[in-house]
């Protein structure tokens, strides 16, 4: 178990980065460099004219020398900082609710913003850097953390990934989101180097910069991968690229094995990652190794971190595939959150951190997450709170439950078939998803705790059960009245093919399993992931075209997900 | 739109043999653009893993209908031949039993084994890292082999070159195409590469005298210059059906060419205008009725509500790997 705190001091940060003073820090596409001693001067004049009193700073961030200087600053000087991006619709709200020292806007002409601040204020010694929890919360929490926690999970990433003097990381996402701060501590703690960047890793012009600025790797969300995996694989042999890191959400294994394999061939490593915020964030990664035969998998424990698997009453769970609770414990766990100004006061040293995330341990030590314990879930994006639902629900239908993924809402009810109808109808009318992020599931009694409480993990369980019995017709296929059904409607379908009917497509799930001759299309595939062909291409074209009006360009490579949304249908929703 | 006329020029032939294919040499551009798509589903980005299950997947999409449709010849006529069952009769003869151009099928079924087993050595992976130049050498070794092999090696006239090794550089040259074309790098010295390899394919596959040389060289060229074609809906309609319907057509046109002599000898003196539009209408026909059928399946199998409600026992397992009672399959 590795729970005990990390001491780190801002002498021995200075000392790190002053052991690699000749050393490139941060790379500028124009080739202007900053090294160690540049960066480490230039923190400390900006540290002290922050002011030698520990202060509360509020820091914007953007992937630029300016702004990585003025965040050492910050560390060296133990001022605790909070990181926000620019536009961030929060910031004012957290600027009236913290009432910080200082505002820092590196880069423009009043970067330094003093504020009266707050008399009296006491910040816990420990405490460096704050972080938002989630952006699109109502109502913002705040993650505290320590430099032990960041120095410990940056030495942890820089240890997995074999980080060394020589890797360049092109930045690649926000600074302010937590992924994107590890990705700089792991560089600039050990003394490898940024190339500085504001673009999307979708921009053309991406990795003609990282091939010009010397770059080794970058990092992406899922998001990122499913864009790049859509457009040519030229990007995959960018020279100079030695591994590429993924974390931020679930990457589907088919697309996690597509980049292992991707990697193989042009020589550079995918590692699969799993973090939160709250663990500053990284938690487990997956050796690069792994990825071809557990892409379903977020790996094992970061070095000096451990990884448990707990039921409901809190007991590990050894036993191989056996759902649970994912619980954290490692010095890289926050010291609390904070919600008011007078929470920066406390603090505690690294406890075991309750992820939410529902997982299972397989029989060769990898974890896997399989759903989350949180109430809150984000399908297609949108942030739905199952508990508000649940009780809307239950408008309609009395005692119905909701459960889900990031990728899917299970409502369980014991009502009679005419309530699946009406609950279908409530969801797509208000929850504003299309009717594929819904599952219903007739049960004879909700599933419960002993407690008596919903159990919402056999709720989500519901959802493999029901795929795998939705290939059994409902009317026996030999008897009078399927044949007739049958008929009546292969006559409707040729209507349609031949163009005297118009073409009746629910949707592109619908299309790809008729074109392609499937039982099942998961949303995250794309034709080519769901092994479109010549001879189907035609046929599938031509029904897209019908359905969306248009045929966007590389379809092929398009995810089923994402060619809903381009259709005025979904629109409606 | 070009697979419809290829499509339609390849009936066209095989109904008006005495004209000496007037309108023929669709097959040839069939090809290509069958390596064009392999190229553009199977083969960018890909590994060698996945381009081996893309040629399994096509080989049996190919085979398990030709097979059927050799079964059918052979109970039809009452005859069999084992090297047709085992689709490898383009070695030894060009004559058949099988009531439709059986050469290609087995050609292309060859040809994908022959690319099954160098997408197992470690030269695969090095090719899929550069798929243009990757291309270019397997059309050029192709082209070469289709040259070189029927004068020195073995002069295969007598089955008129029907074989994987010399039909390579055909479905090859798709690959180059596509490579050559896509969005990214097309450039006009990229078309006129694809056409220059075009052109090359043509003459060394088959001379300038040839049908399938014009095909090729003119069916090529409008391919890489003009992506798209406006034309009446009507008409669109029906080059949308004829095109999704090719494969079909390519296998049933004979068997109707044969039907329709058979029970109206009468209709084989009008002419090949009646064979050409029998052949067309029933392959069409056939595929719409096999397509409807395969849909109207799949919508009566779907759940009651598009956002699959079911009908669900309470006691379930937590392990998801566990499986389902059967008690509990119950809709």
């Amino acid at each position: 178990m590795a729970q005990s705190s990390v001491t780190v001091t801002r002498d021995q940060i200075r000392a790190r980065l002053a052991r690699h003073a000749a050393r490139p820090a941060l790379v500028d596409p124009d080739g202007t460099t900053v090294d160690y001693h540049e960066l480490l001067t230039r923190a400390e004049a900006v540290a002290e004219t922050i002011g030698g009193e520990r202060r509360l700073v509020f820091l914007e961030t953007s992937n630029t020398a300016a702004c990585f200087v003025a965040y050492l600053a910050c560390l060296l000087g133990a001022h605790p900082v909070y990181l926000f991006r620019e536009g961030d619709r929060h910031a004012q709200t957290l600027v009236d609710r913290y009432v910080p020292d200082v505002i820092l806007r590196p880069g423009t002409a009043d970067w330094i913003d003093r504020k009266p601040g707050l008399a009296g204020r006491t910040l816990h010694p420990d405490l460096r850097v704050l972080l938002s929890t989630s952006g699109s919360t109502g109502s913002p929490k705040l993650v505290k953390l320590s430099l032990g926690n960041i120095v410990s999970n940056a030495d942890a990433i820089a240890a997995y990934l074999d980080l060394t003097v020589d890797d360049r990381a092109m930045t690649s996402l926000p600074f302010a989101y937590s992924y994107g701060m590890s990705v700089v501590n792991s560089h600039l703690f050990t003394g490898a180097s940024l190339l500085l960047n504001e673009m999307s890793i979708t921009d053309p012009a991406f990795f003609d910069v990282f091939a010009r600025g010397g770059a080794t790797s970058f990092a992406g969300v899922p998001y990122t991968f499913e864009i790049l995996g859509i457009g040519s694989p030229d990007w995959a042999r960018t020279p100079g690229l030695r591994y590429i890191t993924q974390a931020g959400g679930r990457l589907s294994p088919d697309m996690v094995r597509h980049l292992a394999e991707l990697g193989d061939v042009h020589g550079w490593t995918f590692h699969v990652m799993y973090g939160q915020t709250e663990c500053a964030p990284r938690i487990a990664h997956l050796p690069p190794e792994q990825a071809h035969d557990f892409p379903n998998s977020i790996g094992i424990a970061i070095p000096g971190g451990h990884i448990e698997i707990v039921d409901a009453a809190g007991n590990a769970i050894e036993t191989p595939d056996l759902p649970g609770e994912l619980i954290y414990s490692g010095p890289n766990v926050m010291l609390g959150y904070a919600e008011h100004s007078a929470d920066l006061a406390s603090g505690m040293p690294p406890q075991p951190h309750r992820t939410g995330d529902i997982a299972c341990r397989n029989a060769e030590g990898l974890f896997y997450i399989v759903g989350r314990q949180s109430r809150f879930v984000k399908p297609y994006g949108l942030r739905i709170n199952l508990d508000d639902l649940q009780d809307k629900l239950r408008g309609i239908v009395p005692g119905a439950v909701c459960s889900g993924t990031d990728a899917v809402i299970v409502v369980a009810h014991s009502g009679s078939a005419h309530s699946d109808g009406l609950l279908m109808e409530y969801l797509v009318s208000h929850a504003g998803l299309p009717p594929a992020a819904f599952h219903i599931a007739r049960v004879d009694e909700i599933p419960v705790l002993a407690s008596g409480k919903p159990d919402y993990q056999a709720v989500l369980a519901l959802m493999g059960v029901q795929a795998s019995i939705a290939e059994v017709p409902s009317v026996p296929i030999l008897s009078g009245s399927f044949l007739r059904r049958f008929l009546r409607q292969a006559v409707i379908e040729a209507g349609q093919i031949i163009g005297v009917a118009r073409p009746q497509w629910t949707g592109v799930h619908h299309i790809y399993l008729t074109t392609l001759n499937r039982t099942s299309v998961p949303g995250d595939k794309s034709f080519v992931d769901l092994a479109g062909d010549s001879m189907s291409y035609v046929q599938t074209s031509i029904a897209l075209e019908q359905y969306l009006g248009h045929l966007p360009a590389g379809w092929e490579k398009i995810t089923i997900d994402e060619l809903e949304r381009e259709s005025t249908v979904e629109q409606a929703f | 739109m070009l697979r419809a006329l290829a499509i339609s020029s390849v009936v066209w032939n095989h109904a008006n043999p005495s004209a000496n294919g007037t309108f023929g040499g669709g097959m040839t551009f069939l090809m290509m653009l069958s390596g064009f798509t392999f190229a553009r589903f199977s083969l960018r980005g890909a590994t060698p893993a996945t381009v081996r299950q893309a040629l399994l997947r096509l080989g049996w999409r190919i085979a398990l209908p030709s097979l059927a449709l050799v079964i059918l010849s052979f109970v039809l006529l009452q005859s069999f031949e084992l090297k047709e069952l085992l689709l490898v009769s383009n070695w030894w003869t060009r004559s058949r039993i099988a009531l439709f151009p059986l050469w290609y099928p087995e050609v292309m079924v060859q040809m994908f084994a022959m690319l099954y087993l160098f997408f197992l050595t470690p030269a695969a992976r090095i090719a899929l890292r550069h798929p243009l130049a990757f291309s270019l050498v397997a059309f050029g070794i192709a082209i070469a082999m289709r040259r070189l092999l029927p004068d020195y090696v073995w002069d295969t006239t007598h089955l008129q070159h029907d074989l994987p090794q010399l039909f390579l550089w055909n479905f090859a040259l798709g690959w180059v195409v596509f490579f050559l074309i896509t969005k990214e790098t097309k450039t006009w010295f990229a078309a006129a590469l694809a056409m220059a390899c075009i052109a090359v394919g043509a003459h060394v596959g088959w001379g300038w005298g040839r049908l399938d040389f014009w095909w090729l060289v003119v069916g090529g060229a409008v391919f890489v210059l003009w992506r798209r074609f406006i034309v009446p809906k009507p008409l669109a309609a029906v080059v949308g059906l004829v095109s999704q319907a090719a494969f079909t057509i390519f296998l049933l046109h004979r068997l109707c060419f044969t039907v329709l002599e058979h029970f109206m000898p009468a209709y084989k003196a009008r002419g090949p205008g009646m064979h050409f539009m029998v052949g067309m209408l029933v392959s069409v026909a056939v595929w719409i009725s096999a397509t409807a059928a395969q849909r109207a399946w799949h919508q009566l199998r779907k759940p009651e509500m598009p956002g699959r409600v079911s009908r669900l026992p309470a006691t379930l397992s937590m392990d998801p790997q566990a499986p389902l009672p059967a008690a509990h399959v119950k809709v």
